[in-house]
């Protein structure tokens, strides 16, 4: 059989991102692949020496749009490291809530574009509209839809409205009660099982050797969630799994998604009873000295690390930014080899790309 | 009377949307693909008359753009056609074909690997067709504005018709930029027709 | 080291089930481990993070076999290219999960040899990192599988973040006119688009 290569070109009805996978086929079985990105480039980090500390914040919303809450917090953790700042507990609190109203929002949307590309346009439109809920929901906390510029270096720039704690807690109620009939709606079809169980092979040593983080490494049977292994900001106070399978397919990795969502709802139960009283923004810093710190966060796609170094003026000198799609992009040749050409959007949709972070 | 005054509509500036009586239309359709079968349509109809509304018509009711997501505006686009925004009321759905859109529509800043590839899709795309620029990485570069990569505005190098900004745009933004081309195109109602 | 390293052996699937979880080995013992085969000093700093300073280019690879095979650090984190102006910098970040710690140093290479050794075979997740800084900084890595840009377009024959490219010269690249002043960009259909062409 011949063997050629196919450029899946950077418009493709795939919903993730522009990027191109070029693929070797011998008839139908994949033989290799090689992606190819960079359409999204901006020389964010070059970008960055030129802004002050705090007008990088509403870029690095845009850094990775769909989990824009999470990239701030990265940022701000990494200059607060830096500094050797005490971030008062309130602010630790919310910052937690937000982020894990974030991580429900971003699997939503993994949810919908997953499903599109396998074809189950319903799940898209549910996911999109459960979405809304939580969008609003972080609108009430700081005002946009998408890129909310929230954080600051030292604390939040506002506390959340009064009546929050109670739109939280129904909206979360309704949102249980409905993804277990959206579970429904998507397992018990065989053709989502073909499509999924089986396919998109990672074995754990392969995962960790080359660097894949978050639900791909779980959903291989490594349990390593860095709010556990590594906690930081408020996290220790909480109690809740990390989800792990150990199939180290793309079923488990759906299925390793769908279990977070409701390990998050349990997360932000716990964090709107034991809320603390106070300020939410410490001592806000003027100077900024020489020093470097860096931070990571389980970001909803993996392990997102900053690193910032600064040389005594009012801007960094060297912002350096670990996505976690970088790598689990480069990866995906692994997962690629041995399937057929109909396997692609199921096993790169089980990845959850978000190109913003990935070429910077 | 009805055929007279629908022939009066035609030859003066009707302005608004065709009202012909049952049998007016019949006559009037039947003459029309007479003519399409004769292949004297392209060049017989002359713009401003009938047919250049019907065209206009059912252009401006279903624009269907290129199913092209580049960054966030793509998010609020996806967001669009979800059941709260609903952009399908609008006719519009998204296509993957760019052979068969009519409107490409550009959400996210624009580098310069990427220029090349719009270029081809815009070339692809059959005419009629127009361009909405979103957001404001689109319009003139938005925050990366000192970056060595991305393209200062997409108008530099595409002819863009509608301009919606906002970082992002909400979704009701990008439903009432697309009525802004609903009118844009039926105030243009005489140049709609294929070029030869 | 001399020639193309081997390829690590893969070891037999192990039992993953408590990785990360487990405590694993406190980070002074970490730190006095590499200062007694290395005699770098490793400063421990609050949760759980080591500092090793400056590695010489040439006891690289040593080093970091070392931290895979004995120390346990299975996972690369971040490789970091940096342009002090009279020299290059690579900065490593690599994270263990069995004992839960993570290590950053750095090396320093001198501005007419920019080359270090690659790492990406101990950790394939350094592989498209090391691309990256030589993309945007010009940093060659030895024995790299494939060294080749990832993010710029291709052919692109500057090196973005060094210090000396400034931001706003961009303005003068010329991106298909190779040092012509390119012409006034000509509109796709210049003329007002007509029905009738």
């Amino acid at each position: 059989m011949a063997e050629m290569w196919i450029n899946m070109g950077p418009q493709h009805p795939f919903t993730h991102g522009l990027w191109t996978l070029r693929v070797k086929v011998d008839g139908e079985t994949i033989v290799d692949a090689e992606p190819i990105i960079g359409y999204l480039h901006r020389g964010f980090e070059k970008l960055c020496e030129n802004r002050t500390y705090p007008q990088i914040i509403p870029i690095c919303d845009r850094l990775c749009y769909v989990a824009a809450m999470s990239w701030d917090h990265v940022y701000v953790s990494a200059v607060e490291n830096m500094l050797d700042l005490e971030v008062p507990l309130r602010a630790e609190y919310i910052r937690v809530i937000a982020l894990e109203i974030q991580r429900i929002a971003s699997h939503l949307v993994w949810l919908s574009s997953f499903m599109t590309d396998l074809g189950n346009l319903t799940a898209f439109l549910y996911a999109m509209r459960e979405r809304e809920m939580f969008i609003d929901l972080l609108q009430a906390l700081c005002g946009a839809r998408m890129t909310y510029n929230y954080p600051r270096i030292g604390g939040l720039s506002q506390d959340m409205p009064r009546d929050f704690p109670q739109q939280c807690l129904k909206i979360l109620d309704l949102f249980e009660r409905r993804l277990k009939e959206y579970e429904y709606l998507i397992e018990e079809s065989e053709v989502f099982r073909i499509r999924t169980q089986g396919v998109g092979y990672l074995s754990p040593s392969d995962a960790i050797n080359l660097g894949v983080t978050g639900p791909a490494l779980r959903g291989s049977g490594v349990p390593v969630d860095l709010r556990k292994t590594d906690p930081y900001s408020a996290y220790p106070d909480f109690d809740f799994e990390v989800c792990v399978e150990k199939d180290c397919d793309v079923y488990a990795r759906y299925r390793v998604r769908i279990n977070e969502m409701y390990e998050s709802c349990k997360i932000i139960r716990q964090a709107l009873k034991k809320m603390p009283p106070g300020p939410v923004l410490g001592k806000v810093p003027h100077h900024y000295p020489k020093g470097e710190g860096y931070a990571r966060t389980e970001d909803p796609r993996g392990e997102a690390f900053f690193y910032v170094q600064g040389d005594g003026t009012d801007r960094p000198y060297r912002v350096k930014i670990r996505s976690p799609i970088f790598v689990t992009v480069s990866a995906a040749p692994k997962m690629l080899k041995g399937y057929k050409v109909a396997d692609v959007p199921s096993i790169m949709g089980s990845l959850d790309m978000c190109l913003g972070e990935s070429d910077r | 009377m009805d055929i007279e005054r629908a022939r009066m509509r035609a030859e003066g500036n009707a302005p608004s949307a065709i009202a012909m009586s049952q049998d007016t239309f019949m006559t009037w359709s039947t003459e029309v693909s007479e003519m399409i079968k004769k292949r004297l349509a392209v060049r017989q109809i002359k713009p401003g008359k009938r047919t250049g509304e019907v065209f206009n018509w059912a252009a401006r009711n279903a624009l269907y753009p290129l199913h092209l997501g580049i960054a966030c505006c793509a998010i609020e686009m996806a967001a669009a056609a979800a059941p709260r925004f609903d952009i399908e009321r609008l006719g519009v759905v998204f296509w993957n074909s760019p052979r068969q859109c009519d409107v490409l529509l550009l959400n996210g800043w624009i580098s310069m690997k990427l220029r090349p590839v719009l270029i081809r899709l815009y070339e692809q795309m059959p005419y009629p067709k127009w361009v909405i620029c979103m957001g404001e990485c689109t319009i003139s570069g938005g925050p990366w504005w000192d970056s060595y990569n991305i393209v200062r505005g997409a108008d530099t190098f595409l002819p863009v018709d509608i301009y919606i900004p906002g970082c992002p745009p909400r979704p009701e933004a990008l439903l009432d930029g697309i009525i802004k081309l609903q009118q844009k195109i039926r105030e243009q109602k005489e140049k709609i027709l294929i070029p030869q | 080291m001399a020639g193309i390293p081997t390829i690590v052996a893969r070891r037999e699937e192990r039992d993953y089930s408590t990785l990360g979880l487990s405590e694993g080995r406190p980070p002074e013992e970490l730190a006095s481990a590499i200062k007694n085969k290395f005699q770098i000093d490793v400063k421990v700093k609050p949760r759980r993070r080591l500092d090793a300073g400056k590695i010489p280019r040439e006891k690289l690879l040593e080093f970091c076999t070392f931290l895979k095979e004995e120390l346990s650090f299975e996972h690369a984190t971040c490789v970091a290219g940096n342009d002090l102006r009279r020299s290059f910098e690579v900065i490593y970040h690599l994270s263990s999960y069995s004992n839960r710690c993570m290590i950053q140093f750095r090396v320093e290479l001198p501005r007419d040899d920019p080359s270090v050794d690659s790492i990406s075979y101990l950790w394939g997740g350094a592989n498209w990192h090391e691309r990256e800084t030589y993309d945007m900084y010009g940093i060659i890595f030895k024995n790299h599988p494939k060294l080749e840009r990832v993010l710029m377009p291709e052919g692109t024959d500057f090196f973005p973040f060094r210090k000396d490219f400034k931001l706003l010269d961009h303005w003068k690249i010329d991106w298909e006119y190779k040092g012509k002043r390119p012409p006034p960009q000509p509109m796709i259909g210049e003329k007002p688009r007509d029905a009738n062409g």
